[in-house]
Parts: C-alpha cells; sequence; structure tokens
C-alpha cells in the first residue's frame, strides 16, 4: 500500500501550475536560453542564417577591446544605469514611505491625495514623457516660467540638453511617475501595525517620530526589503525616460544599457550577439546587486 | 480530489486555447481563397490620411481583389517583416520599405523578384518613372521595388523675414552659404535666427556630397571620417556658436510661427504643419555650399512584396494593378508635400500650385544612396549629428566614433 502510494504520481498539483508554467517557459526561459546562446554568437536577426558561434569574441569585445565601440558604449551605458539607480532608488523609497507615514495619521483628505499620488502610476512612459517634456521645454515651458517667477529673473535652463539638469530632469519624472506604486504596499504595510502597540507606546510618552522609529519602521521591514529589490531592478531597466526625455543626450550621458541593447540588436544593422552578450553581463550585473540588497534589508530573524 | 482535477484541467483547457487565440488570425493572407491584398505602410501621420484616400479611390473601382491598408510605425515594421517573412506566418501582400533598406534586405532573401510579374501587367515600366527613384529598386540584375516617390528635405522660408533681411536671396531659387555669411550676422544683432537645427541627417549628407566626399570609396567600408565632413560639421557648429542657427532647446518650428527664424528646413513630408502655422511661407532648396553642385539628398519610397510561399500570380497582377492606379493617380501624394516617383503627375496642371513645384521639375537634384551600409551609416551619423553642432563632441571625435561604430557592427553581422 505504501510503496503504491509512493509511486503514484499525483498530477494535479502540476495541472494547477500548469498555466503559469506554460507561460513561463515560453516567455522566459526559452528566450533566455536562445539569449545566451547569442551571447556566444554572431548574429543578424533580420536573416535567415542563424547564430555563428564565435566563442567569447563578444564579451572580449565589449569588456577589453578599447579599439571598438562596443566597449565604449558598454562603460558608458553600464555607468549611467548605474548612476541612475543610485540617485533613483532611495528617492523612489524614502520619498514614498515619508508621504505614506504623513498620509496614515489620516489628515483632511487623505483618500483624495493617495489616489492623486497613485495615478501617475497608471499612465504608460510615453504619455509621462509628452506632458514632461513640454514641462522641461527651454523657451515655454513650466518649469523654466516658474523658477523665473519665484527668482524674478529670466531662467533660460536647457533642462534636456545640459548635465546635471537633464539627470534631475530624467529623476524627478522616474520618481513622479513610480512613487504611488510603493507608496500604496507601505500605507497597507503601516496600517497594518498593531494599534495596541502603537496606543502603548503613545501612552508611554513615545512621540510620532520615535513611535515611527522604533515600532513601524521594524514593523514593515518586509515591504520595505521587498520594495527596494524591485524598485531596484525595475530602476535598472530604465529606457524610455531617457529614450524620449533626452535621447540619450547630452553627449551620450544619458544613454542608458538598455538603450544601447535594443539598439544594437535591432537597429538597422543587427549585431544581436554583441547586445545579447551585453545583456547577460548586464543581467548578471543585477542579479548580484538586488542578492545583495536583499540580504542586507530582509529581516534577520 | 476528482472535483480539484477537473478544476486544474479545465484551467490548463482555458490557457491553451487562449495561447492557440492569440497565435491565430494576426491579419495575414495565408487564405488562397482571400480576396484582399493586405497592405503594410510606414504611414502613420498625415501621409496615412492621403495614402487612404488614394486606396479609398482604387477600391471604389470595384477591384477583383480589394487592398487594405494597416498602417504600423517605421521602426516596428521594420522589425516586424523579417520575422514573419522567416516564419511564413501573416505575410502582408505589398509593403512600403524605404530605399536604403532594399539593397539589405534583398540580400537577406526577404522580397519577391518582381521582373515577370511587371512584364506581365505590361504598364509598368521605366519610361513611367523618375529615373532616380526607379533605379534604385532594382540590385544586381533584379527588380525588387517599384516606387512611391522621391522624398527630401527642403528649406521652408518666412517671406516676410525674407523681404526684411535679403529681399535677393531667392533670385534664383537656390540659397548659398555665402549668401548666409552676409545676411545671418545682421539677423542675430535683431535676435532673429536664419536657419534652425531640426533633423540633420539629410543636410549633412547633402553638405558633404556637395564637397565631393563620398559615404564608402569602395562600396564597402565606410570612409566618412575625414577633412571633408570636419569642415562640414565645424560650419554647422559655428553657426550655432555665432547664433545664426537655432540653439539647443530651441523650438524651431515655433520660432519659424513666431517671425524668429527666417528659414526652417524640414521635410517635404512637413509641408502640412508648415501650412498649419498660417504664415506666409515658401519652400526651396536646401543650403548649398556651391550652386554649380546642389545635391540634394533624398529617400524614396517603395513598394515591395515580401517572399511568401503562398502568393498567386493572380494575386500578383493585382497587385501591380493597384501599384499602378498609385503611380497614376499621385496628384493626393504630392499634394501632401512629396515628389511622386509616376511621370504622370507631371501632366497634371494642379501641380503647379504646389510648393515643392521646384522639386518636381528639377529631380536630377535628388540623390539617393546605394551605399549597402547607408542604414548603419544614417543611425551613426545620428548619434553626433546633434551633439557636434551644439558643441558638446568636436567634429574629428564624433566622426571618429560614427565611423567605429559602422565598421564594428560590419564585422559582426
Amino acid at each position: 500500500m505504501r510503496l503504491d502510494k509512493k509511486r503514484r504520481v499525483d498530477i494535479v498539483p502540476y495541472l494547477f501550475i500548469a498555466p503559469q508554467l506554460i507561460l513561463f517557459t515560453i516567455f522566459f526561459i526559452l528566450p533566455a536560453i536562445i539569449g545566451i546562446v547569442a551571447a556566444f554568437s554572431k548574429w543578424n536577426i533580420y536573416t535567415d542564417s542563424a547564430p555563428i558561434f564565435n566563442g567569447l569574441s563578444n564579451f572580449k569585445q565589449i569588456l577589453f577591446d578599447s579599439d571598438t565601440s562596443y566597449y565604449t558604449m558598454f562603460r558608458n551605458g553600464m555607468g549611467n544605469t548605474l548612476l541612475f539607480v543610485v540617485i533613483s532608488v532611495p528617492l523612489c523609497i524614502l520619498l514614498p514611505l515619508f508621504m505614506a507615514i504623513v498620509l496614515s495619521v489620516k489628515p483632511v483628505g487623505h483618500k483624495f491625495f493617495q489616489a492623486l499620488y497613485y495615478l501617475p502610476n497608471i499612465f504608460s512612459i510615453s504619455t509621462v514623457i509628452l506632458v514632461w517634456f513640454y514641462v522641461f521645454n527651454r523657451s515655454d515651458g513650466l518649469a523654466n516660467n516658474t523658477l523665473s517667477a519665484i527668482l524674478g529673473q529670466t531662467v533660460n535652463l536647457n533642462w534636456l540638453g545640459t548635465q546635471p539638469f537633464a539627470w534631475v530632469a530624467i529623476t524627478i519624472v522616474t520618481v513622479w511617475w513610480c512613487l504611488g506604486g510603493n507608496l500604496v504596499i507601505y500605507l497597507a504595510a503601516i496600517n497594518s501595525v498593531s494599534s495596541e502597540l502603537l496606543e502603548a507606546a503613545q501612552l508611554d510618552g513615545a512621540g510620532l517620530p520615535t513611535r515611527m522609529w522604533k515600532i513601524v519602521l521594524p514593523s514593515i521591514r518586509p515591504q520595505l526589503s521587498y520594495t527596494i529589490v524591485l524598485t531596484t531592478i525595475s530602476q535598472f531597466n530604465i529606457y524610455g525616460q531617457s529614450l524620449m526625455l533626452t535621447s540619450g543626450g547630452p553627449d551620450s550621458s544619458t544613454y542608458t544599457m538598455m538603450m544601447y541593447i535594443r539598439q544594437l540588436a535591432f537597429g538597422s544593422s543587427s549585431v544581436a550577439g554583441i547586445a545579447a552578450s551585453m545583456a547577460l553581463m548586464f543581467g548578471i550585473v543585477m542579479i548580484i546587486t538586488s542578492t545583495v540588497l536583499n540580504r542586507i534589508t530582509a529581516q534577520r530573524d | 480530489m476528482r472535483m480539484k482535477k477537473l478544476a486544474a484541467l479545465l484551467l490548463c483547457v482555458v490557457m491553451i486555447l487562449s495561447l492557440t487565440a492569440c497565435s491565430g488570425g494576426s491579419g495575414g493572407s495565408d487564405d488562397s481563397d482571400d480576396k484582399t491584398i493586405t497592405f503594410w505602410s510606414v504611414f502613420t501621420g498625415g501621409d496615412g490620411t492621403a495614402m487612404q484616400k488614394i486606396i479609398d479611390a482604387y477600391n471604389a473601382t470595384d477591384p477583383e481583389y480589394t487592398v487594405e491598408h494597416i498602417m504600423i510605425e517605421q521602426t516596428d515594421l521594420y522589425t516586424k517583416l523579417p520575422l514573419v517573412v522567416s516564419s511564413q506566418e501573416g505575410v502582408p501582400d505589398l509593403v512600403i520599405q524605404h530605399v536604403d533598406r532594399l539593397a539589405s534586405n534583398a540580400a537577406s532573401n526577404m522580397y519577391m523578384p518582381l521582373d515577370d510579374y511587371i512584364e506581365a501587367n505590361g504598364e509598368i515600366k521605366a519610361e513611367n518613372y523618375i529615373a532616380s527613384a526607379w533605379d534604385p529598386g532594382e540590385i544586381d540584375g533584379v527588380r525588387y521595388g517599384i516606387p512611391l516617390d522621391l522624398h527630401s528635405y527642403v528649406t521652408y522660408y518666412n517671406v516676410d523675414l525674407v523681404n526684411q533681411y535679403c529681399p535677393d536671396i531667392l533670385d534664383d531659387g537656390v540659397i548659398t552659404f555665402d549668401e548666409i555669411a552676409e545676411v545671418a550676422p545682421i539677423a542675430a544683432a535683431d535676435g532673429v535666427y536664419t536657419y534652425a537645427i531640426t533633423w540633420p541627417r539629410y543636410e549633412l549628407l547633402s553638405w558633404y556630397y556637395q564637397l565631393g566626399g563620398v559615404l564608402s570609396e569602395d562600396g564597402i567600408n565606410p570612409s566618412f571620417n575625414n577633412a571633408t565632413f570636419e569642415k562640414v560639421f565645424q560650419d554647422f557648429q559655428d553657426a550655432v556658436t555665432n547664433l545664426w542657427c537655432t540653439q539647443d532647446g530651441d523650438q524651431p518650428n515655433n520660432l519659424f510661427a513666431q517671425d524668429k527664424l527666417i528659414f526652417l528646413p524640414e521635410g517635404t513630408w512637413t509641408l502640412s504643419t508648415v501650412e498649419y502655422t498660417g504664415i506666409n511661407y515658401g519652400e526651396t532648396y536646401m543650403f548649398t555650399y556651391d550652386a554649380d553642385n546642389m545635391v540634394q539628398w533624398a529617400s524614396s519610397h517603395q513598394f515591395v512584396i515580401p517572399r511568401n510561399d503562398s502568393m498567386t500570380d493572380e494575386k500578383a497582377a493585382a497587385i501591380m494593378d493597384f501599384i499602378n492606379f498609385v503611380g497614376e493617380n499621385s496628384y493626393e501624394w504630392a499634394a501632401y508635400g512629396q515628389i511622386p516617383a509616376h511621370v504622370s503627375v507631371l501632366e497634371d496642371s494642379r501641380i503647379d500650385e504646389l510648393p515643392q513645384k521646384f522639386l518636381i521639375d528639377n529631380t536630377d537634384a535628388l540623390i539617393i544612396s546605394d551605399y549597402l551600409y547607408y542604414g548603419a551609416v544614417v543611425e551613426a551619423l545620428d548619434t553626433i549629428s546633434y551633439e557636434v553642432p551644439f558643441g558638446r563632441v568636436s567634429p574629428a571625435d564624433g566622426l571618429a566614433s560614427a565611423q567605429q561604430i559602422v565598421v564594428d557592427n560590419i564585422r559582426n553581422q
């Protein structure tokens, strides 16, 4: 009887996970394998011919061969992307966290503000950029006009064509666009913190800052860890903002890794092998970064 | 237990069904009984409306095969077409391609040769088309493309400002840089720009060719990183520095409409936008270094039939009829701003009213690249075509990096 039970394979659990598994295989595992194979090949995706294996040549070019343009592109793209991650991730975490704390004490109209802050999150990146592109327009834009009014003198900043303003603009747009998602998570987390604990602390004379720092923050640690990792990954993937707002300029200083990868694979002369090898290196950096972040921030009990 | 199993099975079936539903019916024309010609074009703007007018007129003639027009953003079309051709699933019957894509795509076996179909049709022939548009459709003795038009960059001018600053500059319809050098400092003193940086690709290549440059000496390796191109870029950079030319972050179209810009370089396809500003404008050639060698860089939209195993002679004949109809009825296309490739339009008296009449009359000035890696060159040039004029990169460094990109891309194909 016992043996029989062991031998019989119960397919029900597999049937339940099958839909997700099929999708995951078709849209993730298969492309990932093709991508890894492509990284070691010479491949023009516009031709019928299959990728031609060329060993480590792609990696040699992007990592060591300083005469090729791919070496410059990879370094520049990686540097710019890392810079953006370092600037934007803390803002995308701290700002929503602060706003969630403020909203959690339920000021007048908090529901309205909660909806308002979440709103940009549902827009597509193209819509977001179209709006902000005009805000940062040099001669007629809202940004320069507002600054002019405040400072009482004509401000003629070329936001999208000079640094550091191009990064400032991209960061503002990104934070505005994505803070709603994290805000909702933090609000839900803060609301689920035990009210008895908070009341007890209040009775003991702990002020709002102390209660937040000593009770709320440690309680929502899992959510913080989760959002930090996810936000980091999504900021690594920056594409639409710099593509549409600055076209990677000025002087390629906002050209990100994803832009190079797409341009190389799907440009008019497709060098998909080079693009795949960059994607692979980029993926490794992302995996390492998020693992380290997860280790640092995850609950240690 | 049984219920659970049933539920799981149901989930799977729904899943598989929805997946097959996704892959089926993706707008192709595999069905040989189908009496429609699926036509993919890159005309997603006002040009789409103009093309639709011609197609509606064709469908109104009650042809055996009607044309279904599907407009796809051009980079999407260029990515999608190779995929449908190699899988032979949902291959469109007729597609518009930019002429510079023809050579490399034909080399990748993406098109069907049209010679037999053209011969069977009898109406489509070289003498019916402008030579500079017709010739590049043939690659190594095989015809793959039939031209729709030629399009180029032109100079739109603000008539009031021209009268104020340089009333004689358009005597011969040609604006030389020598003439600009006289006008621009005076206009700049008034805070008026003489010309603008819009999309410099066509101008840069025109100027480079006017000075005798070529993209490739041997037809394979790029050779545009040289002193001639440096001069073109340096002059452009100087014009920005001297305030002859609009600055980074300016909106040239707005400045043009606000009487703060005399000459607006823009595409022939931008006519309706310029018209919309409501100012008194005219249209002439791009600026030139040499009035005796005024190369005007151009491109062309070409009809191609993608490789399709299920294409029948009957359907191909219908497609040829349609292409010929478009050629013979291309006034709408001219009214939109382009230069139709079919000579029939020259007999239409209405074209005398069109602002681009000067180009329709002088298509010899229009030059189309036949360099196999032209697509790679212009993409590389686009990476520096704002950076150098705006002074963020030196002409020498910019050209070196652009040429290196092309060299690398050719090597890694």
